[in-house]
This record gives structure tokens, C-alpha cells and sequence, in this order.
């Protein structure tokens, strides 16, 4: 049996939705697919993919939280550009999402990758202005998603 | 702390600041425990101390939520004074008043939880174990005894010894299931009665001594037996903790207590016997 594409992303989308599978089986069968795709740097491109793009917010979750679980360890081998594009479009990312669970698991995101990038002494101003905009933004969930996200940077970043 | 931060954290305390008093309860409850999260984990740093404009605001978001019924959520931020009681960092030096005056009006309501009331207590005698002489200096220790005596004075159950025996909802017997009424006043009892014990052996007995023992006076001498009951008691709890100083004023003490040996109210006789024998 050759293995699934998973760079292609109607392939992870389908992957990604076995992990909540009502059957322990599927959702096994899904663990071990990813494997292999979550050892590759080149897979958080593919997730971050997921999280834009797909309609199903399990699957975002999904992208989402693989994406938190990875993103430190491969931070360090992403070049310049990425790490910038990365910064960027997860701040946008978080702020456009509509469920609140998945903004939350982004939240989670971004605040590995600010341990990731303070770890290094990088600098992320934009995330202190995120931070700033978001506490004084009209809508109440942006408002409590400013303090989530203060509160996953205070534990990872300190 | 990320190096970074550190010169954020002006920023973040008045964003923490604004989200205390924002509208929206959600809001606040999640800026109250991003700062908890914020103070357990920059603790150790002299940052810390640029938090300490939060803790006005914070201890509002508290109250409130007593109010609506978030108990969980003060349970958190009492966490979070009970480790900043433990810190090198003076961050709740100032705050001392307003904290204790929130954890006795916890402790005396009917209305709230036991978990609620075990964590306040436990933050008041952490504070007591960690500030004695700034609780002392502060005079906060007469209000905290008056309180506590009022309670015990309060309670029908047994208060004689409570203290001093073995509680079965603690450890391996513990089953709250079997828990009622009878249960819940012997744990509230316990809880002033520790607190009390907690003083009288933490906070100097120059400081801690004579308020003690002129609320014990006046308990002794009430109209009413439990006031007298009261008196009896906690003149038996600090006993140990304030010896020195009580072997001192045993001559004025001893004929009073002698007297309420012999009280019409059995459970007064209990508490006198009690106070004697400690």
C-alpha cells in the first residue's frame, strides 16, 4: 500500500478528520499516517494551510493543535523569510477565525512561537501591537481572546 | 523571563489593568487569570512589581465574581496571593488590608462553598505564616481575631478541642459523601480555630497577645454564653502558641475561667474545662 500524499491538502483534510473519528481504529489509522508527514519542517506550511483555508473546524482544530505541538521544534530551521511570513500570518490567522475553540488553539500557537523567537532574542513587535489592538477592540471575544493569549505567553514564555 | 518582555511588562499591566474593568465579565475573568498566570510566572523577578497597579482591579474582578457565582475564579486569584505571600518581591505588601477584609467576609458567609472558604483561609494564614509583623503593623490583627472569634461563637457544634482531634473527611477517611450539616460547621470551626493558632504562633506575641487577650476578656465576660463559650475557646487555642506571655496574666485570668467552670451552659463548662486544660 503506497502512503497518502499528505502535501496535498484535500489528502491532510481527510487525514486530519480521522483523528475524530468516532472509532478508535480510524483515529489510530489517522495517528499513523501523520507520522511520518509530521517529522518533515515542511509540514507546518501545510497545516497553516489547513487552518486558512478549510470550511470544517475540526479540521482547523486539528491543524491547529499539531501546528502548536510542532512549531518549536522546527522554529529553528526555517529560514529568515519563513519565520517572518509565519509571524505575520499566524497574528492574521487568529484574529480572522471564526470559531472560538480553533482561535483558541491558534492563540496557543502563537504564543509557542513567541517562546520560540524570545528564545532566540528575535524580536516580535507586532505582537505586543496585535495585543494592544485586540485589548481595545469592540467585540468582547477579541477582547478575552487578547487575555487567553497573555496568559499562554505568560506560561511558554517565561 | 523572556528578555524581551521584561520591558513590556508596563504595557501588559495596564492592559491587564483595562481588562480588569472591562463590562464584559468574560472579559475581566480572563484578564484576572492572565495576570494570575503572569504573577505565578514571573514571581521571582523584580518585574513583578510592575503588576502591582493590577491588584486593585483585580481584587474587584474577585468580588464580582463572588457576586455572579464563579467561585472557581476566586479560588484562582486566592491562589495566586498565596504564592505571592511566598515571594521575596513586597507585591502584596500594600495590598494587605483589602486582601484580608475579602477573605473574612468569604470565611463568615453562609453562602459560599467549603472549598471556597478552605482556600481563603489558607491564603489569610499564609499571609499570617509570611507577613506577621506587616499584618501586625497594619492592626489587622484585632479585626481578624474578632472575626474569627464570632464565628466559633457562632457555631452550635462542639468547639472545645476541635482543633486538636482527628478530622475524618482528612486523608485516607476522607468520603465526602457522607458529609452533612454537622460536618460542614465542624470543618467552618476547624478552619477559625487553625487560623487563630496560625496567629498565635506566627505574629509576635508582643503584637499578637494583648488584643487576644482582651477579646478573650470580653468573650469571658459576655452576657452571652456563646460569646463565653467563644472566649473560653480560643483562650485554650493560643494557649501553646502565647504561653509565656499568658503565664504572665494568669492571675487576672484564672478566677474568670474558674467561674466559668460552673456555667448554667453546659457547652461554656466544656470550652472552660477545655481552656484549662490546654
Amino acid at each position: 500500500m503506497t502512503a497518502t500524499d499528505l502535501t496535498n491538502a484535500a489528502n491532510l483534510a481527510g487525514v486530519l478528520k480521522l483523528l475524530s473519528a468516532n472509532s478508535t481504529e480510524l483515529v489510530k489509522k489517522g495517528e499513523k499516517q501523520l507520522k511520518p508527514f509530521l517529522k518533515q519542517p515542511a509540514c507546518t506550511e501545510h497545516l497553516l494551510n489547513q487552518i486558512q483555508n478549510n470550511e470544517e473546524i475540526v479540521v482547523r482544530h486539528h491543524a491547529a493543535l499539531l501546528l502548536k505541538k510542532k512549531l518549536c521544534a522546527f522554529h529553528p530551521k526555517f529560514n529568515a523569510q519563513l519565520k517572518t511570513a509565519l509571524k505575520i500570518h499566524l497574528l492574521n490567522l487568529m484574529l480572522s477565525e471564526p470559531d472560538k475553540g480553533v482561535r483558541t488553539s491558534i492563540a496557543g500557537c502563537v504564543a509557542i512561537l513567541a517562546k520560540a523567537v524570545f528564545s532566540t532574542s528575535e524580536q516580535w513587535p507586532e505582537l505586543f501591537s496585535s495585543l494592544m489592538q485586540m485589548s481595545q477592540d469592540p467585540s468582547e471575544d477579541r477582547r478575552a481572546l487578547n487575555y487567553n493569549l497573555l496568559s499562554q505567553v505568560s506560561v511558554y514564555c517565561t | 523571563m523572556a528578555a524581551e518582555l521584561k520591558p513590556h511588562v508596563p504595557t501588559l499591566a495596564q492592559m491587564f489593568v483595562m481588562g480588569c474593568q472591562d463590562t464584559s465579565s468574560t472579559v475581566s475573568e480572563a484578564a484576572l487569570k492572565a495576570v494570575s498566570s503572569f504573577i505565578k510566572e514571573i514571581g521571582t523577578e523584580p518585574e513583578v512589581m510592575g503588576l502591582q497597579c493590577v491588584l486593585n482591579p483585580m481584587f474587584l474582578v474577585m468580588a464580582s465574581c463572588l457576586r455572579n457565582g464563579s467561585e472557581e475564579t476566586v479560588i484562582e486569584g486566592l491562589d495566586v496571593i498565596q504564592e505571592a505571600c511566598l515571594l521575596e518581591q513586597p507585591l502584596i505588601n500594600e495590598h494587605l488590608q483589602v486582601i484580608t477584609e475579602f477573605i473574612l467576609g468569604i470565611i463568615v458567609s453562609e453562602e459560599y462553598d467549603n472549598d471556597l472558604k478552605q482556600t481563603a483561609s489558607q491564603t489569610l494564614m499564609n499571609m499570617i505564616e509570611c507577613r506577621p509583623k506587616l499584618m501586625a503593623k497594619k492592626n489587622l490583627v484585632a479585626p481578624i481575631l474578632t472575626t474569627l472569634i464570632e464565628m466559633i461563637a457562632k457555631q452550635d457544634s462542639a468547639v472545645a478541642g476541635v482543633l486538636f482531634t482527628i478530622n475524618p473527611h482528612d486523608g485516607i477517611l476522607a468520603d465526602e459523601s457522607g458529609k452533612d450539616k454537622d460536618d460542614d460547621e465542624e470543618d467552618i470551626n476547624r478552619l477559625a480555630q487553625t487560623t487563630i493558632d496560625y496567629m498565635a504562633i506566627h505574629i509576635p506575641s508582643k503584637h499578637f497577645v494583648e488584643p487576644a487577650l482582651s477579646l478573650i476578656a470580653q468573650g469571658m465576660s459576655s452576657f452571652d454564653p456563646q460569646m463565653r463559650k467563644a472566649g473560653c475557646a480560643v483562650l485554650g487555642i493560643i494557649a501553646e502558641g502565647c504561653s509565656d506571655r499568658i503565664r504572665e496574666s494568669l492571675s487576672s485570668i484564672l478566677p474568670r475561667l474558674l467561674e466559668l467552670m460552673q456555667d448554667p451552659e453546659y457547652y461554656v463548662r466544656e470550652c472552660a474545662c477545655f481552656a484549662l486544660g490546654r
